[in-house]
């Protein structure tokens, strides 16, 4: 490895430098030429200044330079990154919310019972279908397998508006579910079932094509 | 059974899946993603590749010499994902069947694929759905 310019070490009265400086993290060890590795170190760094000529041809002194300077920015790219405890632990967080985040494993309908679908991946598409019918909105969507089958039941609560009658509505509703499981996902449902938690303010001509909650707090 | 083979068999089965119409991506199991945080600094220093086997975890019993083979993957909504699932299923197994058999490993093997996310919206019309 070629010695870049040892003299882009920040000075080492900077307190973050001193933490980070290559030769402090190795120790004070004694080459086989007899200087010391921290010696040897900042010869190499203020060697524009000072010619060195034992530098020059020592095998033992350049080896030991060229390992530290890749040291140092190996360090200097840690320091940048700050892999701190906490965000090492941020990171494991993230990736176990994500895991959380994915819910129960439902079987998709095949009898082998090898193939399975992530609770939220398929609830997001029951919920868009749901969505579709005019003047609904899906509050949430939970999915339970049955015990020992493929079979799985669908519970969703909706908003609604209030300018059609809600069997009709509901009706709509468990068709387009029951449509998006079979066609889109290939669940096999055994019940859905449907609540209507709040109220939607219906169309109006001039308003924009998406009902909004009778509350005004939209979704 | 060393780990570099298991590590062989699970970039074959990665190679299958990713080969399969409407699999978008695989990925990473919990384990993987753990991982991945503690090595992500060693990454920055460019001394790592992102693991071409992620989304994919395989084991060989001991006793039985069978191959169980665990998939995670994200679909397109072009396809139903029971289908792209089967696909999947079936091209792993035929895959890692014919590089166990060719390394001297062979065993019967299962694949168990999950659905973790599908992505792209395809705007489908469902029947019985009128205007208010």
């Amino acid at each position: 490895m070629a010695l870049d310019d040892p003299r882009a070490t920040p000075p080492p009265d900077d307190p973050a430098a001193r933490e980070a400086d290559a030769a402090r993290l190795i120790g004070d060890e004694r080459l086989p030429c007899g200087r010391l590795v921290s010696h040897a170190w900042e010869q190499a760094r203020a060697a524009g200044d000072q010619p060195d000529p034992h530098m020059d041809g020592c095998a033992f002194c350049r080896q030991a330079v060229e390992g530290l300077t890749a040291l140092d920015s190996t360090t200097r790219t840690l320091w940048a990154e700050r892999p701190s405890a906490r965000t090492v632990a941020d990171r494991v967080m993230r990736a176990v919310r994500a895991e959380v985040r994915l819910g129960r494993m439902l079987p998709l309908d095949d009898p082998t019972r090898e193939l399975r679908i992530a609770e939220t991946a398929a609830a997001k598409v029951l919920r868009r279908a749901a969505d579709r019918v005019p003047g609904v909105r899906a509050a949430s969507c939970r999915l339970t397998p049955a015990e020992g089958s493929t079979r799985v039941t669908i519970a969703m609560t909706l908003a609604v508006t209030l300018d059609r009658p809600l069997p009709g509505r509901a009706a709509e509703v468990r068709r387009a579910v029951a449509h998006a499981a079979e066609q889109e996902l290939g669940l096999a449902v055994s019940t859905i079932d449907l609540r209507i938690a709040s109220v939607l303010e219906p169309l109006k001509p001039t308003a924009s094509d998406e009902p909004t909650l009778r509350d005004g707090s939209g979704r | 059974m060393t780990a570099v083979r298991t590590a062989s068999v699970e970039r074959t089965a990665a190679r299958a899946a990713l080969a399969v119409p409407g699999v978008s991506e695989l990925q990473p199991s919990l384990r993987q993603s753990l991982a991945e945080a503690a090595t992500r600094v060693r990454r920055t220093l460019g001394s790592a590749a992102p693991s071409p086997e992620t989304g994919i975890h395989a084991e060989r019993a001991p006793r039985t010499g069978a191959w169980h083979v665990e998939v995670r993957c994200v679909l397109d909504e072009d396809r139903r994902a029971l289908d792209t699932a089967r696909d999947v299923r079936e091209s792993v197994g035929s895959a890692v069947d014919a590089y166990a058999t060719r390394h001297g490993i062979p065993g019967p093997v299962t694949v168990v694929v999950t659905v973790t996310r599908t992505t792209g919206h395809r705007p489908s019309h469902h029947p019985g759905t009128t205007a208010p």
